[in-house]
């Protein structure tokens, strides 16, 4: 066998090395294990939400119809925000009214505390 | 092509050696190929023939990473149920042995990350022979400390100081030195080229020599 200087210096270390090749695990350790994994795969499936997306993404159709889902998702929330421009201001408030803030429709004789809007 | 089966990974610089009890015997196994078309097909049991094969390989490679046998155990499971899940992925382009390999060390080194400062030792005990075993013999029954120390001190000292390598350095001596695969193998689990394998097997060395100097002696 070809003998190389690099390996005869670290002759002695492998030898100390191989010690660690004698650690054993307690009896019967490996004869269960095989057992609890495959125990393990049949539990963990409806374990968690985790895995049920892990399956439908590897799903190969679903990954372009979440794309394009999220598309018009985003899209429908773009021109929500474009179409209304006056969701911010008050008179826009006014267009949907909350059961806790009545309305001037709805109570038209009640006071208000509120600053009337000064008219144009 | 299935690696070799037994859990005693050969010494590649000396004869090897005897498998322990609870090695399984070889036997004519279909190969990991043929048992994987068998999982994807449904047959989860075929996935058990993959696990006993690889275990003892996986587990002694994740111990000597964790030098804790209780981690080693969970992250040897966790990795069997990831390999399982993520079978649909295997495109056959390395073995399925050195792709469970990767993921098996994959997280291992997470876990060690998320570890860090709390790395305490949980060894295993030596087998029954390790005392008769033709090196130790040897090495102890020089004139050096590892004489007076006794196996199970010179076991700690040498997790300790496996311990102190970073990361890269313990996996390439643990698949190197303790489970016997040969360089281009490590490369292919470790994602990287031969040079960088042999070089940190140089430097591991190395450090190793140096720190367990008094029993190298």
């Amino acid at each position: 066998m070809e003998h190389h200087p690099e390996n005869e210096d670290f002759e002695k270390l492998s030898r100390l090395l191989a010690l660690k090749r004698r650690e054993a695990p307690p009896p019967r350790f490996f004869d269960e294990l095989s057992g609890r994994v495959m125990r393990g795969i049949e539990k963990e499936p409806a374990a968690g939400w985790e895995s049920w997306l892990d399956r439908l993404l590897s799903v190969s159709w679903f990954q372009p119809v979440a794309a394009g889902a999220m598309a018009v998702l985003v899209g429908g929330l773009v021109i929500l925000a474009v179409t209304q421009p006056g969701s911010s201001d008050p008179a826009g408030q006014a267009m949907f009214p909350t059961q806790d803030a009545p309305t001037a429709s709805t109570n038209l004789s009640a006071p208000s505390s509120l600053t009337p809007l000064p008219l144009r | 092509m299935n690696p070799p089966r037994n859990t005693v990974a050969p010494d590649p610089e000396s004869s090897p050696s005897p498998a322990p009890p609870s090695a399984p015997a070889p036997r004519p196994d279909p190969e990991d190929s043929a048992l994987v078309q068998e999982v994807l097909a449904g047959n989860a049991s075929s996935f058990e023939t993959l696990v006993q094969r690889y275990q003892q390989r996986i587990y002694g490679t994740l111990y000597n990473m964790t030098a804790n046998h209780d981690d080693a155990a969970d992250l040897t499971q966790e990795t069997f149920i990831k390999a399982f899940r993520a079978l649909k992925s295997f495109k056959g382009e390395s073995s399925f042995y050195t792709w469970v390999y990767r993921i098996a060390v994959n997280r291992t080194l997470n876990f060690l990350k998320q570890r860090k400062q709390r790395s305490f030792m949980s060894l295993n005990d030596l087998d029954g022979a390790a005392e008769q075993h033709p090196d130790l013999v040897a090495l102890i029954s020089h004139k050096t400390p590892a004489r007076d120390a006794g196996l199970s001190e010179l076991q700690e000292k040498l997790n300790a100081a496996m311990l102190k390598l970073s990361e890269p350095h313990r996996l390439v001596v643990t698949l190197h030195e303790i489970q016997g695969l040969p360089h281009e193998e490590i490369a292919e689990i470790m994602e990287c080229n031969v040079g960088t394998v042999r070089s940190r097997l140089f430097y591991a060395r190395q450090q190793l020599q140096a720190w367990l100097s008094d029993y190298l002696k």
